[in-house]
């Protein structure tokens, strides 16, 4: 599972750093760092409720869950248990 | 002088962003208090005093402080690079910085106090007269000759941030205009979204404070989050709100406003950008009760122009700016051009005489500022914004001075030459970096981001990078800065 998300979130990258993704490894901070910037995270964030199905509540929209790929391919697999 | 009236005391004047409320009879010991303190290291009225601390309790008391003191405050993003922060203060050589961070100025000589009421929080006093040798510093006044209320802090074409002066009179004539154009009674509960460094929040801060109002502080992590922002505004019966069109377009499109109660909800005031008009509409339609404002103005003038919009199913184009406020005239000039002279308008830029000259004029007893935006006026005698005469770039209500973004380019290793130009996608504004280079290295937007982040606040960094041969030129041989957008929209679209 955890590689489908991680592959699902690559795609969105790819097409919102206009194609800079390729540099970007599992672990890259990518909020601290400000390579999403907080529109892209919230769409990030609606684009992965509706294709897992899952639903972030509003204290779990947070730069932590959302650091790195790891860190989200975790918590996206936590709420799909 | 009347006997204050005291009623007051016992209401709830502040809220922090984690709930923890203060009165304003405790409001006003904690500032009774500190403006002590402040006196103890000689800080008094013309003083410059630099607030570099989280929005927080203990950073309103400090601002209310100067105020009272008839001192200058200055706030400091916290979360700007250490070299701006260092920059920004160099700049406006304050007397004192109220901060949290024991240790940050090794070399003055600092004092840890307490702000009254708030136990937990630590402040330490910074005596900085030395902080830096200024090289205008001959120039510049140790003291201000004149009261003035804060420096704000905006970004400069060449590269430095610039602070705006503005005086005690242009804020109080502000504040009353504020409290009075938008009916603020005590009541009132008044969302403070924007940061303190952020011109929005003199509206918050000092009409809750004029109107013994409740003001209720958003950390940054908060307003970055519309889910939660939309839970809270509606739990905390928010009755005022003063923001971008970013922040309430967000707010429409993540927060999910539709599931929650907005019936304490009356007034939406928005500024610094133009809102999108089907986002505006959209939120309209559910907000339907409540008023809606169109705010315009800069930093330098505060808000000079404001309407009610008054909804029109069929307008596609962006709702006017407005009329402009009482006590206030404008003149269009010829390039279209929008000048503005009132009680708003600032004194100066900061230690920068010639920009000053440059932007800001005096009739008789009136300041003028040239806004450099192009406005038309429309059948019913409302402004309509119609765009920049220079470069500058609005981006979630923050000016951008693309010359800025490039002058840090240029200082990359293996950057020859740099271009930044804005483009939007759907409803945000996008900025590309165009760069000319040795060839002795890739750039990628992700290198480039986390280079820039060392040296540029975060509404600054680029969205995408490009690497060319050479610049497109005029024919008078300078850089076609519109070919430049042009190539970048198509290259980005293949």
């Amino acid at each position: 599972m955890s590689a489908e998300i991680k592959s699902e979130v690559r795609t969105f990258l790819d097409a919102s750093l206009s194609g800079g993704a390729s540099a970007i490894q599992d672990d890259t901070k990518l909020i601290s760092s400000r390579l999403l910037d907080s529109i892209l995270a919230l769409r990030l964030v609606t684009h992965l409720e509706a294709k897992f199905n899952i639903e972030f509540a509003a204290h779990e929209v947070t730069a932590d869950n959302l650091e790195s790929i790891n860190r989200i391919s975790e918590f996206v697999s936590s709420k799909m248990k | 002088m009347s006997v204050e009236n005291q009623s007051h005391l016992n209401r709830i004047a502040l809220v922090d962003s984690q709930g923890k409320s203060m009165t304003f009879g405790a409001l006003k010991t904690s500032r009774e208090m500190f403006a002590s303190i402040l006196f103890r290291f000689q800080v008094g009225g013309g003083c410059r005093v630099a607030i570099l601390l989280e929005k927080s309790l203990a950073s309103a008391i400090a601002i209310y402080t100067c105020v009272d003191i008839s001192a200058a405050y200055i706030p400091v993003d916290v979360h700007l690079p250490k070299s701006r922060i260092d920059d920004t203060l160099a700049d406006c050589n304050p007397h004192v910085v109220v901060h949290n961070q024991p240790g940050l100025f090794p070399d003055n000589e600092s004092h840890a106090c307490r702000i009254p009421g708030l136990e937990e929080t630590f402040i330490t006093v910074l005596l900085a007269p030395n902080y830096r040798e200024v090289e205008s510093k001959q120039a510049m006044p140790n003291f201000f000759t004149e009261y003035v209320s804060y420096v704000l802090y905006t970004s400069g074409s060449t590269g430095i941030p610039k602070g705006v002066v503005v005086p005690f009179d242009a804020t109080k004539a502000f504040v009353m205009w504020a409290s009075k154009s938008f009916d603020i009674v005590e009541t009132d509960q008044i969302a403070s979204i924007a940061p303190f460094h952020f011109d929005l929040s003199v509206l918050d801060l000092f009409v809750a404070r004029y109107k013994k109002a409740t003001l209720h502080l958003f950390s940054p992590e908060q307003v970055r989050n519309p889910r939660l922002m939309s839970e809270e505004l509606s739990k905390r019966k928010i009755s005022t709100i003063y923001a971008t069109p970013t922040f309430y377009g967000a707010l429409l499109e993540f927060g999910k406003i539709e599931n929650q109660d907005w019936s304490y909800l009356r007034s939406v005031l928005f500024a610094g950008e133009v809102f999108p008009v089907k986002q505006l509409h959209g939120l309209m339609s559910i907000w339907n009760n409540v008023k809606f404002y169109n705010l315009y103005g800069p930093t330098e003038t505060n808000v000079c122009t404001f309407t009610e919009i008054h909804r029109d199913n069929d307008r596609t184009e962006p709702y006017a700016i407005g009329k402009v406020c009482a006590g206030h005239e404008i003149e269009i000039t010829e390039q279209g051009e929008l000048l503005v002279g009132g009680l708003h308008v600032a004194k100066n830029y900061l230690n920068r005489s010639e920009l000053t000259a440059e932007k800001f004029f005096t009739v008789g007893n009136t300041r003028w500022f040239r806004t450099g935006d192009k406005v038309e006026v429309d059948g019913t005698g409302h402004l309509l914004y119609k765009g920049r005469l220079d470069r500058m770039v609005k981006r979630r209500g923050y000016r951008i001075e693309p010359g800025e973004i490039e002058s840090a380019l240029h200082k990359l290793d293996g950057v020859t030459g740099a271009v930044v130009v804005e483009h939007r996608e759907s409803h945000s504004v996008l900025l590309a970096a165009v760069v000319t280079t040795d060839g002795s290295r890739n750039f990628d937007i992700v290198q480039l981001k986390s280079e820039l982040f060392q040296v540029l606040p975060d509404y600054m960094l680029p969205d995408s990078v490009i690497t060319v041969n050479e610049f497109p030129k005029t024919s008078s041989g300078k850089i076609d800065y519109l070919k430049v957008q042009q190539d970048v929209v198509s290259s980005l679209h293949k």
